[in-house]
């Protein structure tokens, strides 16, 4: 044997010892990269970022399991952070609702919680108050009627503190069946209405009930009844909202498939026909009866009638109200962006919500 | 003072700590010292040429111990090594077998009671000529008196015959401008010619390097056994240029060519860490049940680098530093390629070190820091899954990525 080939031999021993080596060592190693998440900068630079909120020493299952909804203010520094408590499989088993700013976390949980238990393990459908106040309207809970509930603050001025609980609303939900769809949608300047299809059992029909929210305590709520698809079985409660001319219904089954609905609003009692533009479940109706589905990583646009218009990718982002500016004279879409950033040593980080703001009119922007 | 002594075979001798009284230590002092002064070059080139000599002291009586004579021999700083010449064999073949510069030839009698004689010899073992002799005579010396005195004229008249040995002239080819070290007592170029001739002793055996501009520095030993010996440096040209592939962190292959200046130490690089696939062994969890085994990230990053080497090109192992500037650049199908809005850019540091195992090939490992200037570094932070290994800091405009390694392989044609 030759030096060449000793050599040689050698060689290949050492790069097979080294290649093992640095299998041992890492192999489980990730690059500081999220293609969603870079790719969802397009979307949101598009957008105006009106407030950044840094909360840190959170829990990332705590970050995971709860939703941000901020004061609908030009630039919300705070808002109402909904915590779910886990049971096994259901995330919103009991749902508490928390004042949260940028701080330390341990200033906002440590005040005593109230709780709510969803109607079914799903995420609740909370809207902020028209009026700017610290305070917002929670839907689907157990409660006395299912009605919506209030949630505000009781503290004045801006302070932390704790939420507190008013379900003395007369808008109630009927009887004891289920509920299809929940949501709520610009009425007017200034405030919003809000939705549910339920199944009233006292009258054994399907109800469209519609209230208008302000700010405060909704007090009045009209229903009509509606005429549903047969046999759907959705897994959830979806999502309804009346744009004035169309009555929107999407619900999602236990395949995963999402199904949109459409009701004139002068005849619900026909069969509705089905949006077949929609994929996704829908999440908003707009101040222009634009439609927005998503599902947490796609947003898509579409026409009044389910056309859709474009899709962005939303990684994190998800749409919170629109808020009119009577400044400008003019509705602005309000996001807002929900991140986990560990601190690299333990399971504890800092909770990221960045708000954005972008006219109802320019919607089209984000498709450039 | 521990006196080494070795035979022709190298076999381990006893050796014998020898008490230098204060009058014998000042005059080994003084001679050493009269020695520097008169032949400095002479004590610079056997200190550079390595003197070895073959010592022998036959007869009878207590004087003919060939250990003592080479014990008394070696304490002598211009004479390097002593060899003691084994039986049967002629001294002045043995001397010139071994390359030595000298034999020692002693002869002792034990004469009438109480007197010694010991008749000696400084040969050359190249032509045999006799460079000195003499009789060192007295009353029989005791153990003591043959390591302190006896063989004092013995180990002068060697010191005095070092600069009759036989020198010649030996001949070095190399590249012109190679500077040359080890053949002789200075270091020499070689001129424009490509050749020099140097006048050394002979036999003799020298520890030589070479360097010259644009080549590899050329080491070895030269055994100048004769006039006329010819010494051809080999030139081996540095590499121009490399091209390396690694694993970074272990897991997504990456590439680099490199143009290599300053002699080679010195290196700048481009290439291409990708992110496209990559291995991706980690434990299942509750949301992810079955884990793929390949990663595939929609992100390259080209870059380039620049580095320098801290040992010479002949080293075996030579440690590096470096530093890189890149872009990441998202390639996710179905979108414009675009650079990653979040962090752009990345600007690391690194120390690697390279083992050469080949005459072309190498193998090296980095370990590295990447800092990334982005608008809000939490941002970075949020990019990463849950337990996936590495440390990283943060701040509003900077993510700090640490520690990272590669491994791999570096070819230089």
């Amino acid at each position: 044997m030759n030096a060449r080939r000793v050599l040689t031999t050698r060689t290949r021993r050492c790069a097979l010892l080294v290649c093992m080596a640095s299998l041992v060592m890492s192999s489980c190693w990730h690059p500081a990269f999220n293609p969603e998440l870079s790719l969802t900068m397009n979307t949101v630079q598009k957008m105006n970022l009106v407030s950044t909120i840094r909360v840190t020493g959170i829990r990332q299952s705590d970050a995971d399991r709860g939703f941000f909804v901020p004061r609908r203010v030009s630039v919300p520094v705070d808002g109402i952070w909904l915590a779910g408590q886990e049971w096994g499989d259901i995330a919103y088993r009991n749902t508490v609702p928390l004042y949260l700013a940028s701080g330390a976390s341990s200033s906002f949980t440590s005040v005593s919680p109230i709780t709510y238990e969803p109607l079914r393990p799903y995420r609740p459908v909370v809207r902020a108050s028209p009026t700017g106040a610290k305070e917002a309207l929670g839907f689907g809970f157990r409660s006395a009627g299912r009605g919506p509930i209030r949630l505000y603050s009781a503290m004045v001025p801006d302070s932390a503190g704790p939420i507190q609980r008013d379900d003395s609303s007369t808008v109630v939900l009927n009887g004891g069946g289920g509920v299809l769809g929940l949501g709520f949608a610009p009425y007017d300047a200034l405030g919003d209405a809000g939705f549910a299809i339920y199944y009233d059992d006292t009258l054994m029909a399907w109800q469209a009930l519609e209230f208008s929210y302000s700010g405060g305590t909704p007090l009045s709520g009209t229903g009509n009844d509606i005429a549903i698809p047969p046999a759907l079985s959705p897994t959830r409660v979806g999502f309804t909202a009346n744009s004035g001319a169309y009555w929107y219904l999407s619900i999602t089954d236990a395949d995963g498939v999402s199904t949109t609905y459409r009701w004139p609003s002068t005849a619900l009692m026909t069969q509705p026909g089905k949006l077949q533009g929609v994929t996704l479940p829908l999440v908003a109706v707009l101040s222009d009866g634009k439609l927005l589905s998503g599902d947490g990583t796609t947003l898509t646009a579409h026409e009044a009638d389910g056309t859709p218009l474009f899709s962005v990718l939303a990684s994190g982002l998800y749409f919170a109200h629109e808020r009119y500016d009577t400044a400008a004279g003019a509705w602005l879409m309000v996001f807002c962006r929900q991140l986990f950033a560990s601190d690299g040593r333990d399971e504890y980080g800092t909770l990221l919500l960045d708000v954005y703001e972008l006219p109802t009119a320019d919607l089209e922007t984000l498709a450039d | 003072m521990v006196v080494p002594v070795r035979s022709l075979e190298w076999l381990p001798v006893p050796h014998e700590d020898v008490v230098v009284s204060a009058a014998r230590r000042f005059f080994v002092a003084l001679a050493c010292l009269t020695l520097a002064i008169a032949k400095p070059a002479l004590a610079d080139e056997q200190a550079t040429t390595g003197v070895r000599v073959m010592a022998r002291a036959g007869g009878s009586g207590i004087a003919a111990d060939s250990e003592s004579l080479a014990g008394a021999l070696a304490k002598s700083p211009l004479l390097d090594a002593i060899l003691v010449a084994p039986a049967g064999l002629d001294i002045v073949e043995a001397a010139a077998r071994a390359s030595c510069s000298l034999a020692v030839d002693v002869e002792s009698i034990a004469g009438s009671p109480g007197d010694t004689r010991s008749s000696w010899r400084v040969i050359d073992p190249v032509s045999g000529a006799i460079l000195a002799q003499g009789v060192v005579e007295g009353l029989d010396p005791t153990s003591r008196d043959l390591a302190e005195f006896w063989w004092l004229p013995v180990v002068k008249a060697a010191e005095t015959a070092l600069p009759a040995v036989s020198r010649t002239l030996v001949r070095v080819e190399a590249a012109p401008g190679t500077l040359l070290r080890g053949m002789g007592d200075e270091t020499v170029r070689i001129p424009a010619d490509g050749y020099l001739e140097l006048a050394l002793r002979v036999p003799g055996t020298y520890s030589w390097r070479a360097v010259s501009r644009g080549a590899y520095p050329q080491t070895g030993h030269f055994v100048a056994m004769e006039h006329g010996a010819t010494l051809y440096v080999p030139r081996r040209e540095l590499p121009r240029y490399s091209v390396e592939s690694a694993l970074f962190m272990g897991q997504f292959p990456d590439i680099r060519a490199s143009v290599r200046f300053l002699e080679d130490y010195a290196f700048a690089s481009a290439g291409l860490t990708q992110f496209l696939a990559g291995l991706y062994l980690v434990d299942p969890t509750y949301e992810l049940r079955e884990p793929p085994v390949v990663l595939s990230l929609p992100i390259v990053e080209p870059g380039i680098s620049m580095g320098v080497y801290v040992l010479p090109p002949d080293a075996r192992m030579r440690p590096y530093l470096s530093a890189i500037a890149f872009t990441r650049v998202v390639v996710a199908s179905g979108e414009p390629v675009q650079l990653d809005p979040i962090a752009p850019l990345g600007l690391g540091s690194s120390v690697g070190i390279e083992w050469r195992s080949g005459v072309a090939i190498g193998l090296f490992a980095e370990l590295s820091a990447t800092l990334y200037p982005c608008p809000d570094g939490a941002l970075m932070a949020a990019s990463i899954p849950r337990d996936s290994g590495g440390s990283y800091s943060y701040g509003d405009e900077w993510f700090l990525q640490y520690p990272l390694f590669r491994v791999g392989v570096r070819v230089t044609p």
